[in-house]
């Protein structure tokens, strides 16, 4: 799993975390902007996970299996899915959860790291 | 008539109680199934957690009367659980051989399980005054 993904989905999720706290501090909706910040977020995990996968089936085991599944369902479905939430919010709170999601993305990411080891 | 618990903040309160109650669930779910033996009081611990996550979640998503008090008792748990593990497993680490979500008063989990029922009871309060 090459360490410059991890990276690059490290930081497209702290800027997706910056704009949308930003836009819930100024008591803004979630907005287009905040939406295309998810499609790159969501494309960035599906990377990342696609790459994990494949070096699995490359041959390298993950140190926790299970462990390792779960994170990854979560990174893949968490965007997507506070995106979905903070839209049935249409106010500042809508921001505050897609910036809250986006902040546990490099959790996710850090995690992930340790349960399919270097 | 009491305000909605369940828009506004309340919305962000149910999103992530959602996701801790999935996360606590699950970590559980994993603990007991493959490693019950090595620390079962932690284990159980993490289970207990998990089902005020979700028991909680659900009474903020219906947000009447009877969801307010069912969220209501399970964020006044929580805060006496992380509050006495918390205590706990910083006195007395040996009873505690591998962490739960309370343990360190929730650092692992960036001390959302602490800050999390305070938020929730302060929440349910603003809403709702009568019940307080």
């Amino acid at each position: 799993m090459p360490a410059v993904l991890s990276t690059v989905t490290t930081i497209v999720a702290l800027l997706l975390a910056a704009l949308a706290l930003l836009a819930a501090a100024r008591n803004r909706a979630p907005d287009r902007v905040q939406f295309v910040g998810t499609v790159v977020v969501s494309v960035a995990a599906v990377v990342l996970v696609g790459a994990a996968i494949v070096s699995w089936i490359g041959g390298h085991t993950p140190v926790e299996i299970t462990t390792f599944l779960g994170y990854a369902l979560t990174m893949l479905l968490l965007p997507a899915g506070a995106w979905i939430v903070g839209r049935m919010e249409p106010t500042r709170f809508g921001s505050l959860i897609v910036g809250v999601a986006a902040l546990i993305v490099p959790v996710l990411v850090l995690r992930i790291g340790q349960v399919f080891g270097g | 008539m009491a305000r909605p618990v369940n828009t506004g903040l309340g919305r962000v309160l149910v999103f992530v109680y959602g996701l801790f109650a999935v996360a606590a669930t699950c970590r559980a779910a994993v603990q007991i199934v493959l490693k019950f033996g090595e620390a079962p009081v932690s284990y159980l611990l993490s289970a207990l957690a998990a089902v005020l996550y979700i028991v909680a979640t659900v009474g903020l998503v219906r947000g009447d009367a009877g969801g307010r008090r069912l969220a209501q008792v399970c964020f006044t748990v929580e805060l006496i659980g992380v509050l006495a593990v918390g205590t706990l497993s910083v006195l007395q680490p040996q009873d505690f051989p591998d962490a739960t979500v309370w343990s360190g008063f929730g650092e692992g989990y960036g001390y959302l399980p602490l800050v999390l029922p305070v938020l929730g009871l302060v929440w349910l309060r603003r809403r709702d005054p009568a019940t307080a």
